[in-house]
């Protein structure tokens, strides 16, 4: 095989064995790679109804047949398993350097059942994978485990591993790559930590991926990247500028920042806007991915009085969640906190906006400062990082926000406070605002996240093309569209920032024209573009199927009252409330599911699922 | 009349053909301004293909303005 490598390695930590299996070509074509072989396995092997923190939960991380291949942005894996935060599917995903190293070693991915008696860590090397003591490394945060296990593997190795939330199970605790890159979404982290597998440590010897047809793939690749720099001439894009920072000014312009745990949308304490104010005082370089020609990431720092942290990020998604959700407007409150969760192994956006519900809370007379153990008012960053190295280490407070928000509003009695879909916090969109951002958060198979169908996009971005967010018309075939889009660029190995930008049709179909070309040069897979739509349809139906088996419906395909009854107050769409009931059931319509949101027989046969 | 004008940061540098750039604020523009009009005068790089909103919704060169609209224009962007 070509751009896939055809092996996947299965670890039985119960049993204490690592093994080599094949990987049936069909299936890799019929479900690409990434996303779509997790969910293919997920279905196959994992009953959906397992206790996430269970040994009987299945977790499998996967590479795509671009990761690791040069194709622009071919730097991605996604790791997939029942979620511990929301009780659905979770599929994080994760750039850097990691993916492209477990690629060249050999693997398209790893499946990992049972969980071990000790900490354990997971070495693979071209051939051989094994499993050795992690006992000197349990308690350590990302970055010391990242640094001591280079020592003791070798120099040059990529690590993927969790910090001390994932150890004590916080529910939105991530896995960190090369310690800043994160899969930060639904607690992937802590289900690594339920199994007591503190870290995967990835050495390749090989330089490349193979390829079906090297000259065509070079030949593509460089017309992409030919296009890209005369789109870029002139000036550069906002990404590589600026990082996603750069996002915070246009989405509160657009009357789309959410702000006060999604109340208002307008939040403006930076003169001259924030990228400004954080290439000056925090900035230290940009960064990228493997493969990559925008290079978002930025290096960055801040100031403590006895020394200097520095790290990577923030992302407008941490901007959004510990910024404008909290009202805080010290950068260094946030930077700082960034790096704690980092370090922690915390999803920025849960931590962020649980920290928003809680300040809301407390407003509201639902909770008590003093069982937080401090104050906690709109505004303060101080709260924002004690809060979150409390949470990290589930202390005090910390334990009762380490649950996440909707369990803390829940319990306050009041669970409509936590901006949430499928017990999962929002991204940096307001659902009002885009109304196609309503339908994908309300059906996302993870809950609330703008990656798994980012109508964004088209309503707010105007990538490849702007559409009016605030029509509901056409939304749900947009939704549709733009889901299926989203598993194919995740199954691929390629980053959305990129692929929307450049490797999409021209239009608000979405369809991956240039991710195919991609994929049959460094495949031979010799997809039509029907084929690859189909293969995103059917990815996109079978984690549906998975959800509904583990008990979701249209009961959850829903939004808080705040979405769905409260007129945005101010902004440009000052008087708009989610039209999402309206969506919905053409939605499933178009999707070919029933009146509850199940897939039907028909459309399951359809696609090839079992 | 006074309208608002945003540009956006990457923008920013490339407005007005002196090469003064433009941070944008409130303006004064004539009564029967359009869009277009008010964008003709920021000298935005014709190779750019920028899109223009007026109070959060894409508009056209020929919108008609009126007293406290807001213009915002930006390069479409990935991200986020």
């Amino acid at each position: 095989m070509n751009g896939w490598t055809g092996t996947i390695l299965r670890v039985d930590l119960t049993a204490g064995t690592v093994a080599e299996e094949t990987l049936d070509p069909q299936v890799a074509r019929d479900y690409v790679g990434g996303r779509g072989l997790g969910i293919y396995y997920l279905n196959r092997e994992l009953d959906p109804m397992v206790e996430p923190l269970s040994p009987e939960n299945m977790v499998c991380m996967f590479t795509g047949p671009l990761t690791g291949t040069r194709a622009a942005t071919g730097a991605r894996y996604m790791i997939m398993t029942k979620s511990p935060l929301t009780g659905a599917l979770t599929t994080s995903n994760s750039g850097g350097h990691f993916p492209t190293e477990l690629k060249r070693a050999g693997y398209d991915g790893i499946i990992l059942t049972g969980r071990a008696a000790e900490p354990t860590y997971l070495f693979v090397t071209p051939g051989k994978a094994e499993l050795r003591s992690a006992d000197h490394l349990w308690g350590k945060d990302t970055e010391e485990t990242t640094d001591l296990l280079l020592q003791e593997t070798h120099p040059k190795a990529r690590v993927a591993c969790i910090g001390p939330a994932g150890e004590r199970l916080v529910r939105f605790a991530s896995v960190q790559n090369e310690k800043h890159r994160a899969a930060g979404r639904s607690g992937v982290g802590a289900v690594l930590g339920s199994k007591n597998l503190k870290a995967v440590v990835v050495k390749a010897e090989a330089k490349d991926v193979p390829l079906h047809d090297p000259e065509a793939f070079a030949a593509y690749h460089k017309e992409v990247i030919d296009a890209y720099d005369a789109a870029t001439a002139v000036t550069p894009s906002g990404l590589t500028l600026y990082g996603t920072t750069y996002v915070v000014g246009h989405s509160e312009k657009m009357g789309c920042l959410p702000t006060k745990n999604f109340q208002r949308t307008k939040f403006t304490p930076w003169e001259g806007g924030i990228e400004k104010e954080f290439h000056e005082k925090h900035f230290i370089r940009r960064g990228a991915c493997f493969s990559c020609p925008i290079g978002c990431a930025r290096i960055s720092k801040v100031e403590k009085p006895d020394r200097t942290l520095t790290g990577e990020g923030p992302e407008y998604e941490t901007w959004y969640a510990m910024g404008s959700s909290c009202e805080i407007s010290d950068l260094a409150s946030i930077v700082e906190a960034n790096f704690l969760c980092n370090r922690l192994g915390l999803d920025t956006i849960t931590m962020g906006a649980t920290v928003a519900c809680a300040m809301e809370l407390v407003d509201r007379g639902y909770l008590d400062e003093a069982e937080v153990g401090r104050s906690l008012r709109w505004g303060d960053g101080g709260a924002l990082v004690e809060l979150t190295e409390k949470t990290g280490n589930r202390e005090g407070f910390g334990d009762l926000l380490a649950e996440g928000s909707y369990r803390l509003a829940e319990r306050c009695g009041h669970p409509e406070l936590a901006m949430v879909s499928k017990k999962q916090e929002f991204a940096g969109y307001l659902p009002r605002r885009l109304q196609g951002m309503s339908l994908t958060y309300a059906t996302s198979p993870i809950g609330g996240s703008h990656m798994r169908g980012d109508t964004a996009y088209f309503e707010l971005f105007g990538t490849p093309v702007l559409v009016d967010s605030a029509a509901v018309e056409g939304k749900a075939e947009l939704a549709a569209a733009c889901q299926d889009l989203s598993t194919i660029i995740d199954s691929s190995g390629l980053c959305i920032f990129f692929a929307h930008r450049a490797l999409i049709s021209k239009d608000a179909k979405a369809r991956p024209v240039g991710i195919m070309e991609y994929l049959n040069a460094a495949t031979g897979a010799d997809y039509t573009i029907e084929e690859l739509c189909e293969a995103g349809e059917r990815i996109a139906n079978a984690e549906r199927r998975f959800l509904t088996k583990a008990g979701f419906s249209r009961k959850d395909d829903t939004l808080p009252p705040r979405e769905l009854e409260e007129p945005l107050p101010d902004g440009p769409a000052a008087g708009q409330v989610s039209h999402l009931p309206e969506m919905l059931e053409t939605y499933y319509q178009v999707r070919g599911w029933d009146t509850d949101g199940i897939p039907t027989p028909a459309t399951l046969g359809r696609l090839g699922i079992a | 009349m006074q309208v608002t004008i945003d540009v956006c940061a990457v923008l920013r540098g490339c407005c007005r053909a002196d090469g003064r750039g433009f941070e944008g604020g409130p303006t004064e523009i004539a009564e029967n301004d359009t869009l277009g009009d008010v964008l003709g005068r920021l000298s935005l790089p014709e190779q750019l293909k920028w899109i223009a909103c007026v109070n959060g919704r894409p508009s056209p060169p020929d919108t008609s303005l009126s007293e406290g609209d807001h213009l915002y224009v930006f390069l479409p962007v990935s991200g986020g």
